[in-house]
């Protein structure tokens, strides 16, 4: 699974557990199951989203500190 | 540190499991609860003559109408609800007053008290949140309705509470979520390694029986280890002690 899908599903959990957490602490109204569910979703895809992007870009960092040195060409008699 | 792919999947696996737990906890109590909600957690309210108003702890729910008003109640929190209603009103044939706490739209808590439809115009109500207060905490919307004989709402009102667990976080749902957010964040921290090269495991080099000098070993039996071979010393000699050099001239 590569670092971009990896991303996208942790985003999706805490998209998922930020408006839960917004209503525990917060003043975030989930009394409607039509809202909870659209704060819900919304928070799934938006959340998605982002962590797919920040795992995309968390694959480059990781590839550009962890990037294997070019093997030097062979000297060639002529 | 980096979790194995099999335990990561199952932390990721309980990780679902708790929040479907957590939304599947009002459908319980939906299913538990004896008088249906209806969907959109708001009941309908109709006019009723009488001009009805319901106090809670001498103040009007009217001013907790929205989240941000919401009214603070303490953990084991006793609490007192009035519903009053003039003469007018006994035409309404009152005969319940319920008290409702909602939550994803279904009624996770129900209070009723019912009396001789059309015989009082004040009824007190006490409440107390129960058992759901060790799961959750935060702002619920709560409905305060006016139930006939019939078992027709003819009045409702909404307003808003604010449960508050000890320390304003004993509870199991804000813990297991800030769990669960902690851990995921780790994990999105630490995704980028899935795009280095995976290392392959080591293959399992199978053991090769050694063989005795001169020979084969048999087929079928079991590899022989070399015995450990300890210094022996000729006959009619000495052993010659630990630590004792030897001149190289020889003995002298």
């Amino acid at each position: 699974m590569s670092a971009t899908a990896h991303g996208a599903g942790d985003g999706v959990v805490l998209g998922i557990v930020v408006p839960l957490l917004l209503q525990q602490f917060g003043d975030l109204d989930l009394t409607s199951l039509t809202t909870a569910i659209e704060y819900i979703v919304i928070g799934a895809v938006v959340g998605g989203v982002i962590g797919a992007v920040i795992g995309w870009g968390m694959g480059k960092l990781y590839q550009s500190r962890h990037s294997q040195p070019t093997p030097m060409k062979p000297y060639e008699n002529p | 540190m980096s979790l194995p792919p099999e335990r990561a999947r199952s932390v990721r696996l309980a990780a679902i499991t708790v929040i479907a737990f957590t939304l599947v906890v009002p459908s319980a109590a939906f299913l538990a609860s004896a008088a249906p909600a209806s969907a959109s957690g708001v009941a309908a309210s109709t006019g009723m003559p009488g001009d009805p108003t319901v106090l809670w702890n001498g103040q009007d729910i009217s001013a907790y109408s929205t989240p941000a008003s919401a009214v603070t109640v303490t953990f084991n929190e006793a609490l007192n609800l009035l519903y009053s209603w003039t003469n007018g009103g006994a035409t309404a044939n009152v005969g319940d007053a319920r008290l409702q706490m909602f939550y994803f739209g279904f009624a996770v808590s129900t209070r009723d008290v019912y009396f001789t439809a059309g015989s009082f115009s004040s009824i007190p109500l006490n409440w107390t949140v129960g058992a759901i207060q060790y799961v959750v905490e935060g702002v619920f919307g709560l409905t305060a309705s006016l139930i006939n004989g019939a078992g027709t709402t003819v009045w409702s009102e909404n307003f808003y509470v604010r449960l508050a667990a000890p320390y304003s976080i004993l509870a199991i749902a804000p813990i297991v979520l800030i769990l669960l957010a902690i851990y995921e964040l780790y994990l999105l921290a630490t995704c980028g390694r899935e795009a280095g090269p995976r290392l392959q495991p080591a293959r399992e080099v199978p053991p090769t029986a050694p063989t005795e000098a001169g020979g084969a070993a048999a087929p079928g039996a079991a590899p022989s280890m070399p015995e450990p071979t300890t210094p022996t010393a000729e006959p009619g000699t000495e052993p010659a002690e630990l630590g004792e050099e030897t001149p190289p001239g020889g003995s002298s």
